[in-house]
């Protein structure tokens, strides 16, 4: 049984989709690197130029968020749980958060300084890639 | 009064949240309906074995928002009470004081303009300077001596997210404290009525380092010059940091050096050590002292800290141990 669940998690871990960062059409990001995504995702950096910038987040126990976190803030959930801490000491709050990836999608396809991730089959015309996951 | 007051509040806006199936987390803050507007605060209380005085350090509440470019912070604090062990509470007046209050302004990925009381820009430990933040129930000689906590003015920042980001902040006060719109008092460790100050970041995601220069002057006219140095080197377990500082008035020098460096250990889920050293020279004073700091956090959760630390100064007078339990609303 312990065999049959680990070789479970492994073709899990093997078949995980990457993920992309998704921009608005109009958002004058073109590509993003991945020190530039922590920084936005840690609300360090809040503005690109002169565009506000909106970062998405999904619900905290969703695989995504959690592939998000661990691949580009390179924070496991207590780090970043005593990092908002501070922050709220200093008047800023984490991400907004949305309940799915379609509402994610939809988000961004509507608010020029939205950033978001999603799956990139999801991924659609009606938005630009900024950034791959490459697993 | 005050404190009753602010312990209801926060009583009753936990209950609230919980009541409305509100998305309430301790340490988090609340935010009031779908405003712009976000409410918290901190408590803490410490002990001392060397006066053998319970104190209530901290009891605040924040509330701050942000409406796109345009942010707000207020911070207001109640007086320290100092209780003795025999049960008898320190007559004190219990004043309400404002710790913060500003309105920041964005314009675009470089500049922001800051306008109010803030903590100064000024070294790491200052910047993050309540109990249950920092890391230990003590904060170093440092922000008490070298510089002032907060500024009463203008804050004028630049940043930029290059390959090396860094910021560069201008501090700008020419008036009292903002405290004084309240009561008689002055919520800062130097009563000024003039600082001017800048502070160079280069914030490199685990390395950090700053520059400070500035200078200040106090209500009774005597000026301060001050320059200081700081690092912080981030691990994913341990934390080191170091700040090294001097100051001078228009005789000649003050602080001819004042530093200390602190290393911060993860040893368990919840569990932290850390050892700090402190050195200083205080030519007004004429106090000389050295001291180690061993400190221990437990944080049974990440909003609530449970700390002891004890303190081996080179006057021997002033060796003491300290407990204390803060929360984080």
């Amino acid at each position: 049984m312990r065999i049959f669940l680990i070789l479970i998690g492994v073709i899990m871990g093997l078949i995980a989709e990457d993920f992309v960062v998704i921009a608005n059409k109009n958002s004058p990001i073109t590509t993003i690197g991945k020190s530039e995504l922590k920084s936005i995702y840690l609300k360090k950096r809040r503005f690109w130029n002169e565009t506000k910038l909106v970062a998405l987040n999904l619900p905290p126990n969703n695989t995504l968020r959690q592939n998000f976190e661990k691949d580009i803030l390179e924070m496991n959930p207590s780090q970043l749980e005593t990092y908002w801490m501070k922050q709220h000491y200093s008047g800023h709050r984490p991400p907004y958060r949305l309940k799915s990836m379609k509402s994610v999608l939809l988000f961004v396809k509507k608010v020029k300084g939205a950033i978001g991730y999603i799956p990139y089959s999801l991924a659609s015309k009606d938005v630009k890639i900024i950034y791959r996951s490459t697993h | 009064m005050n404190r009753l007051i602010y312990l209801n509040l926060f009583f009753i806006f936990s209950l609230f949240s919980y009541a409305e199936e509100l998305e309430y987390k301790l340490g988090k803050g609340l935010q009031v309906g779908t405003l712009p507007l976000f409410i918290g605060g901190y408590i803490s209380v410490n002990y001392e074995n060397s006066s053998d005085t319970l104190k209530i350090d901290d009891i605040a509440v924040l509330a701050y928002g942000s409406y796109d470019r345009l942010s707000y912070m207020l911070e207001l604090e109640t007086e320290d009470i100092d209780i003795n062990f025999n049960g008898e509470e320190e007559k004190k007046e219990e004043q309400l004081h404002i710790e913060r209050i500003f309105f920041t302004y964005e314009f675009d990925e470089n500049y922001a303009l800051r306008v109010g009381k803030y903590n100064s820009q000024i070294g790491f430990w200052n910047l993050m300077p309540i109990n249950v933040l920092r890391d230990t129930t003590s904060s170093p000689m440092v922000t008490e001596l070298l510089f002032p906590k907060f500024t009463n003015g203008l804050d004028v920042k630049y940043s930029s997210e290059n390959r090396l980001p860094y910021s560069v902040h201008l501090m700008l006060q020419e008036n009292e404290d903002i405290d004084r719109w309240i009561n008689d008092d002055v919520y800062n460790n130097f009563d000024i009525d003039r600082h001017y100050g800048i502070n160079v970041l280069v914030d490199n995601s685990m390395l950090s380092y700053m520059f400070n220069a500035g200078y200040f002057r106090t209500v009774d006219q005597e000026n301060k010059y001050y320059f200081l140095g700081a690092f912080q080197y981030l691990d994913s377990s341990f934390k080191l940091l170091g700040e090294l500082g001097m100051q001078f008035n228009d005789d000649g020098v003050t602080l001819p050096y004042i530093a200390y460096l602190q290393y911060s250990k993860q040893l368990a889920k919840d569990h932290e050590a850390i050892v700090r050293v402190e050195s200083y020279s205080n030519k007004e004073t004429d106090i000389d002292d050295t001291f180690a700091i061993l400190g221990y956090t437990y944080r049974p959760l990440a909003p609530i800290a449970l700390k002891a630390e004890y303190q081996w100064h080179s006057l021997h007078k002033e060796d003491k141990l300290l407990f204390s339990i803060s929360i984080l609303f």
